[in-house]
């Protein structure tokens, strides 16, 4: 496959958003994560929230690893290379 | 600021929005499995089911979200037949697709009836100026590079 058949400008449109969107995310994460830190809970309402924070996250990564897969048996290459920089 | 940039800017917000969704759409299910520890019942089958649960959520929120902010590229027989479902005349939603894609039938064919028309009056200008520019200069290959021109427009209808 030529280089400039699939890095067209709608390749990158897509790229650049998802990169974005996942700067933003991780942004707001690390916002919600901080309000976490610094608000004084009890430690069973802490224990849980830890316990949610990390199946969140490992689920989301499983999901996006999944859309990736699904992106990649359906043929759709931008779709999957969008989905990669997420997980990346 | 620029038309684009709007754009981009616009489209990379809606996704952001869509992936925050997924993120919160896994919450119930990490609640769920954080009771589930509380509780001593954590076990490698109970994670596995809660990420299950959590991908059903997850991608329930992807559909929903695709559904509630549809891309400006939505296809033109998905427009028409939301309006032949919801328009003041409300149809049966298979009289609806029906209408919905006879509306869309005729409207690729003007545009393309147009494009057609527009090519042959740009050929036929090419031509017509070639064949002028030749008078001037009395090319001899005329016939020959007005033949080729007629060649690649084969397919418009004379």
């Amino acid at each position: 496959m030529k280089v400039d058949e699939w890095i067209d400008l709608a390749t990158i449109k897509a790229l650049t958003q998802h990169a974005s969107a996942t700067l933003v995310a991780l942004v707001l994460f690390g916002l919600v994560r901080f309000a976490l830190a610094i608000v004084k809970l009890s430690e069973t309402t802490r224990a849980i929230l830890e316990v949610t924070d990390e199946l969140v996250l490992v689920g989301l990564f499983l999901w996006l690893i999944y859309q990736m897969g699904c992106a990649l048996w359906k043929g759709r290459i931008k779709d999957a290379s969008s989905t990669l920089v997420m997980v990346a | 600021m620029p038309p684009q940039l709007l754009s981009w800017l616009r489209e990379t917000g809606r996704l952001t929005v869509r992936y925050i969704l997924v993120g919160f759409a896994f919450v119930p299910a990490g609640l769920l499995y954080a009771e589930l520890t509380r509780l001593g019942r954590a076990s490698v089958l109970s994670m596995l089911l809660c990420l299950a649960f959590g991908f059903v959520t997850a991608n329930g929120a992807w559909r929903w979200s695709a559904l509630k902010q549809p891309s400006e590229s939505i296809p033109v027989i998905s427009q028409a037949w939301a309006a032949a479902l919801t328009g003041p005349a409300k149809q049966h939603p298979t009289a609806a697709l029906i209408m919905a894609e006879t509306q869309v039938s005729q409207s690729l064919f003007a545009q393309w009836v147009t494009s057609r028309v527009a090519q042959r009056q740009s050929v036929s200008a090419y031509v017509r100026s070639y064949a002028v520019d030749n008078q001037r200069t009395s090319q001899p290959d005329f016939a020959q590079r007005a033949g080729a021109a007629h060649a690649a427009f084969s397919g418009i209808p004379s």
